[in-house]
């Protein structure tokens, strides 16, 4: 079950698991946003391939607008994840 | 050790599998950071028949187990034409990153997490068993 809190209008907070049938609730929140966004994964302790998905098209929509996707506060799990699918190559991670 | 249940072919189901497995990972002894990568490669494959084995419209068979200090997960499958998902092409990032493709890394992630996989297929089912060291 995934829940995401708006921090502010440029930073949300996803808690808990972002597996596939999350898909649809994560991607209506993100096409809200069209600026540089950063997402606080702290409290996320699970991601699918599907959930990648979902911020590797975001990452995509945003940078070619000259925005960017940060990501901060990921447990070592998540930072794994992102190592075995090279996306630790695009993203922007922040602490 | 030996526990196996079927699940209905739809995404709304991960949830029931998931407390399938986390019933499964205390009386198996499995540490934590397997029990993620476990979990995690099971909704890969799972996912993977739900969206593309167009040829079935049956249930999922998932089979958890235990052989000394191996864990075994199973999922069994009718499919019409096999897909070896073990001879499925690598991926080559460079050019997924060009052309900004955004889906796909589900088999990639569970070859990464998992130490073995093996692909069977007989009487029109297909079981694909992953293996990962305790």
């Amino acid at each position: 079950m995934l829940t995401i809190e708006e921090v502010n209008e440029n930073e949300l907070k996803f808690i808990g698991e972002f597996d596939a049938s999350q898909e649809g609730l994560a991607s209506e929140k993100l096409e809200k946003h069209d600026e540089t966004l950063t997402i606080d994964m702290e409290s996320l302790n699970y991601i699918s391939s599907m959930g990648l998905g979902v911020l590797v098209k975001t990452y995509h929509r945003l940078n070619e607008n000259g925005q960017s996707l940060r990501l901060k506060n990921l447990n070592k799990h998540l930072k794994d994840v992102f190592k075995y699918t090279r996306l630790d190559q695009i993203f922007e991670f922040v602490d | 050790m030996k526990s196996q249940k079927v699940f209905k072919r739809h995404v709304n189901e991960l949830q029931s599998i998931f407390s399938f497995l986390k019933g499964n990972w205390n009386e198996l002894n499995v540490k934590d950071g397997v029990q993620m990568e476990m979990q995690l490669s099971v909704e890969e494959l799972f996912m993977n028949m739900v969206r593309h084995n167009s040829s079935a419209d049956g249930d999922i068979e998932v089979l958890v187990e235990r052989k000394e200090d191996k864990i075994m997960i199973s999922l069994c499958d009718f499919e019409e034409v096999p897909f070896d998902i073990t001879k499925a092409e690598e991926i080559d990032f460079e050019e997924y990153f060009k052309q900004k493709k955004f889906g796909g890394l589900g088999l990639h992630l569970v070859k990464e997490l998992m130490d073995e996989i093996k692909f069977n297929h007989s009487d029109g089912i297909s079981t694909i068993t992953m293996t990962k060291q305790m």
